[in-house]
């Protein structure tokens, strides 16, 4: 039976670290490190990785994953052997489901920033002694205003509501 | 909105140089150079020639000059609020307590298995 990780996002974090993967945290996950205080979270049951989107930095990335127990796949199904070149060529995204359930989702393109535009200036906290990147807040909100899907522009509203309120 | 190309960018993705398509197509280095800078316009079949050169989506080679940089908000007020959010979280902030955040909303919605 495979093992229950107790913080599934962390344990992938260091795996990646730990053999030099090149991300960066975007999307509601990475929103919510610029929260401050736990009522200014939003609820998501996504974490999205940017990877850079390289085939030995993918390969890389899903290997790790790979070994710490999480299965891998695409929108799809799940990954075929063989298959990730086809999936850096065509920028698709990777899904890894720890043990346990919780997802992780690898993404090889996000709207209006390259990787590289990403991770300059991506900012590094840490949880629990980790270091996490984690992209720019304004870069982070951007993306999504050009993405422009309705769960997209609901947050968007949502958070200009938590700027005007919020202290 | 402002288009430029990033040949040279997605050559280095992909483990090879810029040189490397243009000596397959006959182009010259310094046009392909000028096209990312946005100094020079591309036409649509050669466009379509470097895709395939490159093995990827025409749509790939075009991004929009600092189209990224402008702000999601634009009344300045939230602007501001904004930067001053951002510039809470700087390197080496220990943020766990989101995971804990995050973690609970997990344990929440997500049923056991």
């Amino acid at each position: 039976m495979a093992r229950r990780l107790a913080d599934p996002y962390l344990a992938a974090i260091r795996a990646l670290n730990r053999v030099g993967v090149q991300y960066v945290i975007v999307g509601m996950a990475g929103i919510n490190y610029y929260a401050q205080r736990p009522s200014e979270a939003f609820a998501t049951m996504d974490y999205d990785l940017f990877v850079n989107p390289t085939l030995p930095n993918v390969r890389k990335a899903a290997g790790q994953l790979g070994r710490l127990g999480f299965s891998r796949g695409t929108t799809e199904g799940a990954l075929q052997t063989g298959a990730l070149r086809e999936l850096v060529r065509n920028r698709r995204m990777l899904v890894a489901t720890a043990p346990d359930g919780p997802m992780v989702e690898l993404l090889l393109a996000v709207s209006g920033y390259t990787f590289a535009a990403m991770a300059r200036d991506a900012v590094t906290v840490t949880i629990r002694g980790t270091p996490v990147k984690v992209g720019r807040l304004t870069k982070l909100l951007r993306s999504k205003q050009l993405a422009g899907r309705p769960k997209d522009r609901q947050l968007l509203a949502r958070y200009r509501s938590l700027l005007e309120t919020a202290e | 909105m402002r288009i430029r190309t990033c040949i040279g960018r997605v050559a280095r993705e992909r483990g090879t140089s810029p040189a490397e398509p243009a000596r397959r197509l006959t182009l010259y280095r310094s046009n392909l150079s000028a096209m990312d800078a946005g100094r020079r316009a591309i036409s649509l079949r050669a466009l379509g020639r470097l895709a395939a050169a490159l093995g990827c989506g025409p749509g790939e080679l075009l991004e929009e000059v600092d189209g990224g940089e402008r702000a999601a908000f634009r009344r300045a007020g939230l602007q501001a609020r904004l930067a001053a959010r951002e510039a809470r979280v700087v390197d080496g902030t220990e943020l766990g307590w989101v995971h804990a955040v995050l973690l609970a909303w997990q344990r929440h919605y997500r049923p056991r298995r």
